[in-house]
């Protein structure tokens, strides 16, 4: 049975869930520089170790109201086919492993959000988690449609 | 499957294409020169060596080709016939064809390029040379000059020759001397000081105990006249192992049967041979075609040895192949340069170099976040010596750094002569086609610059000398009329000036007609004619974009077709280009580039709450200028400065920076220019220069108007770097 595994993470009440595989490393929120004139939902870019990565507020990319940061805020520094950036969230959970058959196909109007960016819906339990699709985060064109 | 074939392929389209550019470039010196002959001969060697490593890879149409272009050569070589046009042409688009195919190859493909046509023509000449020369040409009566000391080594006596070669094949046995790099240069120096390199047979008796006593026994007494360079199998191998034979490598001012006495002088030893060492490559390269030049031509105290070598050579005592090295010192230099290029030099993925550039970079910021630490300290606790401590190291790793920095820095300059090396060919192409006569002199180029830079600077200067040649210089027929001599002399130069590197393409043609410039910039609504220009303003014009559309140029003798296109790169790059021009006498174009894009000085300026990094190389000067002097001209703000008005932009709209805007009396203004244009970027402060780390940006962030890049700060905060040209194209249109 395959499972995945998950990196959780939390924005206002929602939980969510990206793949461990794409997360390089969790970080806390360092100075960020503001880019003028770039898309409203990049935070801005900051030094990652001497590379300069761009950082996407989560919040700003799913519509949903700003919040103010806390000492949760964290980045998730996201790795996906060689390119690197981070997406700020309100605090990071857990890391947990998902059975393929707790995984449900996205509900046509997804909690309000945006469907593009959503894989599906994972169940533990109660809960609900929603997994996200990296490549559509930053770039905001739809890429090649995946078949998950 | 230990060995990727991809790995092999990208060594034989590296070596090969150096090769076919080796060629290329020969067969226009050659054309040049004339009857050349070694230069011919090494083209032939070329030729060869490309032919063979296209054979070993399986590359058919390759093969063919270059096989016939050697026939072709060798033709040449043998002085069976002699240097035409026709056949450069001919040469020339084989070079043109196996480009073709490389690329193909080297994209994976199949090759489908037709060249059957070219073989044809090759075997044509080849063929019809041959008739020409009714005499069957042993080379000895061949009518080649053997003038100078370096042409004697081509001259083949191929009877002698093969028979030496046999005997070689017969008695010599291939050892494989595998030559680490020091051994490889101990060669080289040897040779270079006019040492002779032996290879020295040594064959044992029959059951000698002790082998490697003897071993070191010759050894010992070889060192006494000379130096052992390498001896294989090692002692230690001998030893363990049922060889009785070894080889050593020998370099020495000695003759050879001299050397010879000495081995065979140890005991034990049955047969001693001693050779002339000919490098694998060397040997593949068929210079052993050249050996028996040392035979005939040699000057008289090199004579004296040469004969000796053929006598014994024919005694089979002592077996003296051909040294090219040593038959002539053009030759010796140019075998010994290939080996010891291949040694010296290794290919390095660019990524990989990149990534240490980047670490370099990143060590030089985090230096300069412990002198700040330890400046802070000191201002906490002065009296520490601890504090003290830390600064004396902070200031020793700051010296390091720069020297690691610097180092790290060159790895990316590559000579410039890899640009203009491609030159040649277009003007001499250029030439044949329109009948004008053109030298192209090149200066310089062993100047250095940084490989992203030399990269994109190949096709405006392809640009920039195409229009001399085209508009710039005049047919012979008027050079002779208005009395300049029948040949244009186009002048490609190179070489530091500063910080940056000068780059001037000159010719001694017509010059621009600033007349016309002037008018056709009026007819296109360019100038108005209340605008004064003075001549250089008008020769500038024609990099003004709305210039370039071909037809109304080319009637002129100006340069206008895409010279816009010229400007924006030579900007792009952080450089500058000027044109000097005099009627009648020619035009220089002079383009300023910064010698690396990685590193450049900046002037870090504060706007509200941000910090923004100005490139210092385009900051003319700073000025504090109160508010009320401003003038809202066509809703811009500006500021007269000197009797001109420079327009301002203001960071803070253009960034939309929502700050609160402090309204100071007085703001600063960072006047910024490049070329002719100028603008002022308004400030909040000026916090001093210093030298940053360009880093991209990366592609999701890329191609924001007014920025060109980040840096990272002291402080660890990333800082971005203003675009100059885009602001002031910004600005500058919308006025």
């Amino acid at each position: 049975m395959a499972e995945e595994q998950m990196v959780t993470f939390s924005l206002g009440t929602e939980e969510f869930g990206v793949d461990i595989m794409k997360v390089q490393e969790i970080i806390r929120i360092p100075p960020i520089t503001r880019v003028p004139k770039a898309k409203s939902y990049v935070e801005g870019v900051i030094n990652l170790r001497g590379i300069v990565i761009p950082i996407v507020n989560l919040r700003t990319r799913f519509g949903m109201p700003s919040a103010v940061e806390t000492d949760l805020s964290r980045i998730i520094v996201l790795q996906i086919e060689g390119k690197v950036f981070g997406i700020m969230v309100d605090s990071v959970a857990e890391v947990l492993r998902l059975n393929d058959d707790a995984i449900e196909p996205p509900p046509p109007i997804a909690l309000g959000m945006d469907a593009n960016f959503i894989r599906g819906v994972g169940k533990i339990g109660e809960r609900l988690l929603i997994l996200l699709k990296l490549d559509q985060i930053i770039g905001g064109d739809a890429q090649h449609e995946q078949t998950a | 499957m230990g060995i990727d074939l991809d790995d092999f392929l990208e060594f034989y389209l590296l070596d090969s294409q150096e090769q076919i550019e080796r060629l290329g470039a020969g067969l226009l010196d050659l054309e040049r020169s004339g009857e050349n002959i070694s230069l011919i001969n090494d083209l032939f060697r070329s030729a060869h060596s490309l032919k063979g490593a296209s054979g070993t890879m399986g590359f058919t149409p390759i093969v063919e080709l270059t096989h016939a272009a050697e026939d072709l050569l060798d033709k040449l070589r043998q002085g069976k016939m002699s240097v035409t046009n026709d056949i450069i042409d001919v040469l020339l688009a084989v070079t043109d064809k196996v480009k073709l195919m490389l690329g193909q190859v080297e994209k994976r493909m199949n090759i489908t390029v037709d060249f059957f046509d070219l073989k044809s023509q090759m075997k044509m000449l080849t063929e019809t040379g041959a008739l020409a020369e009714t005499a069957p040409a042993g080379a000895n009566s061949a009518p080649v000059n053997r003038v100078t000391h370096n042409e004697n080594i081509i001259n083949i006596k191929e009877i002698i020759n093969n028979d030496i070669n046999q005997r070689k094949t017969e008695v010599k046995k291939a050892v494989d001397f595998k030559l680490l790099t020091e051994e490889q240069e101990k060669v080289c120096d040897a040779l270079s000081v006019g040492k002779y390199v032996y290879r020295i047979d040594v064959r044992l008796s029959q059951n000698t105990m002790m082998k490697a006593v003897r071993a070191v026994m010759v050894i010992q007494r070889l060192e006494q006249l000379g130096d052992v360079v390498k001896i294989t199998p090692t002692v230690e191998e001998l030893e363990s192992n049922e060889d009785n034979e070894f080889y050593i490598l020998y370099s020495t001012n000695e003759a050879p049967e001299d050397i010879q006495s000495d081995v065979l002088e140890v005991s034990d030893i049955d047969e001693a041979m001693v050779s002339y060492f000919v490098s694998e490559e060397a040997e593949t390269m068929k210079i052993s075609d050249l050996e028996d030049t040392a035979v005939e031509n040699l000057t008289p105290t090199e004579n004296g040895t040469a004969q000796v070598k053929v006598e014994d050579a024919a005694a089979e005592k002592m077996i003296v192949p051909m040294n090219a090295s040593r038959a002539g010192d053009v030759s010796t230099t140019d075998g010994q340069k290939e080996g010891s290029n291949q040694v010296h030099t290794i290919r390095v993925d660019t990524a990989r170099m990149d990534n240490l550039i980047n670490l370099v970079g990143e060590m030089v910021i985090t230096r300069t976040r412990l002198v700040k630490i330890g400046q802070d300290l000191q201002a906490v606790n002065p009296s520490e010596p601890l504090v003290a401590n830390l600064n004396e190291s902070n200031m020793y790793l700051g010296r390091l750094m720069s020297d690691l920095q610097e180092s790290v820095m060159r790895l990316r300059m590559v000579p410039i002569g890899t640009v203009f090396s491609r030159y040649p060919r277009l003007v001499r192409d250029f030439c044949r086609k329109t009948g004008k006569k053109i030298d192209l002199v090149i200066k310089g180029e062993e100047t250095e610059l940084d490989k992203t830079v030399i990269e994109l600077i190949g096709d405006p200067l392809t640009h920039i000398i195409r229009n001399s040649v085209d508009h710039g210089i005049e047919t012979p027929e008027e050079r002779l009329a208005i009395g300049k001599p029948e040949a244009g002399t186009i002048t490609l130069n190179a070489y530091h000036e500063g910080n940056h590197i000068a780059i001037i393409v000159s010719d001694d043609g017509g010059g621009l007609n600033l007349e016309k410039i002037y008018e056709k910039a009026l007819a296109k609504g360019l100038i108005s004619k209340k605008e004064e220009l003075s001549e250089k303003d008008i020769a500038n014009l024609v990099f003004l974009p709305g210039f370039s559309t071909a037809d109304q140029v080319t009637d002129i003798s100006g340069r206008g077709v895409g010279m816009d296109v010229v400007k924006k790169t030579i900007t792009s790059l952080g450089g500058m280009i000027d044109i000097r021009t005099e009627k009648g006498q020619g035009t220089s174009m002079v383009i300023m580039l910064p010698l690396t894009l990685a590193i450049i000085q900046a002037l870090l300026v504060g706007v509200g709450e941000e910090t923004y990094a100005v490139p210092l190389s385009s900051v003319l000067e700073t000025l504090l200028v109160k508010r009320n002097e401003f003038k809202a001209v066509g809703g811009i703000p500006m500021v007269q400065l000197r009797g001109n008005t420079l327009p301002l932009i203001s960071l803070k709209d253009k960034f939309d920076l929502t700050e609160h805007e402090q309204l100071n009396e007085e703001v600063y203004i960072v006047v910024v220019g490049l070329g002719d244009k100028s603008i002022g970027i308004i400030v909040d402060e000026l916090l001093g220069q210093q030298e940053v780390v360009i880093k991209s940006l990366g592609e999701f962030l890329n191609g924001i108007p007014g920025i060109a890049g980040a840096t990272i700060l002291g402080d660890g905060k990333v800082t971005l770097i203003l675009d100059i040209a885009s602001l002031i194209q910004d600005i500058l249109i919308s006025r």
